[in-house]
């Protein structure tokens, strides 16, 4: 199957894709946050965050709080961008799923004249 | 990429989504606080000059201690302007509350009526805490939680 148009490989990973549907929600998160939702360890939050930083995709910036050093990631215009196209590519590709589903029930006949 | 695998991605995403929403429920008090922070604001031309700058002021200084509890208790901070479905909660509360301002300020200022704005601004303060209750709920439909 050809990938579509505006699918994202950094934002393939299933956790990066939840870290950007969360931060396209929030003005910004905290690291501890998304760990959670996410359900992942410190040190691959780091990494996803590193990635998705890297990419220009995610902002992270160091706060006190409470006497704790805390980071917080907020998503940038051209990640935006990207996790919006993302989405649109997946969803064209899911739907793939329900429309062949359909051609599959509604359209016998044509099924017998391709076989 | 597989189309399972889109709609499996899709879930994920939606998952975090409904997991964000049930982080940001917002205590009563919270609802509680923006009402009357409209309220203030409409009642505001009740009063002499001095106390309605302090009023303003306050109200000021508040949005920035709203936001920093906002983000201590929940681990995040949610625009109440974000584009979605909220979007119109958020600017029919604006626009109620702004109507009930200009009226206030009418008959308050132009023709020395106190008591008008007073009862305008327990009209926004109700108006306020409702519109607070709404936004969250349409945000958790919006966000499938």
């Amino acid at each position: 199957m050809d990938v579509p148009t505006g699918f994202d490989p950094i934002l393939h990973p299933p956790a990066r894709l939840q870290i950007a549907a969360i931060l396209a929600q929030a003005q910004d998160a905290e690291f501890a946050l998304l760990k959670d939702i996410t359900g992942t360890s410190d040190s691959v939050m780091s990494k996803h965050l590193a990635a998705l930083s890297d990419a220009g995709y995610v902002a992270l910036r160091k706060a006190a709080s409470d006497g704790r050093q805390r980071t917080w990631a907020r998503l940038t215009s051209s990640g935006r961008a990207a996790f919006r196209n993302h989405v649109k590519a997946l969803e064209s590709l899911a739907a793939t799923v329900v429309s062949g589903a359909v051609d599959e029930h509604s359209a016998p006949g044509e099924v017998q004249q391709r076989a | 990429m597989q189309s399972l695998e889109a709609r499996s991605a899709l879930d994920a995403k939606h998952f975090a989504e409904a997991q964000m929403a049930r982080a940001a429920t917002c205590p009563p008090w919270r609802h509680g606080v923006f009402g009357l922070m409209m309220g203030g604001l409409v009642a505001s031309p009740a009063f002499e000059l001095p106390v309605r700058m302090g009023i303003l002021v306050a109200l000021l200084l508040l949005i920035p201690v709203i936001i920093h509890s906002d983000r201590k208790r929940m681990g995040m901070f949610i625009n109440g302007y974000r584009r979605g479905k909220t979007r119109i909660v958020a600017f029919g509360i604006l626009i109620l509350e702004l109507s009930l301002y200009a009226v206030a300020v009418v008959r308050g200022l132009d023709h020395h009526d106190r008591v008008t704005p007073l009862i305008l601004g327990v009209a926004g303060v109700v108006i306020g805490i409702i519109g607070s209750m709404m936004w969250q709920r349409v945000f958790v439909r919006e966000m499938g939680a």
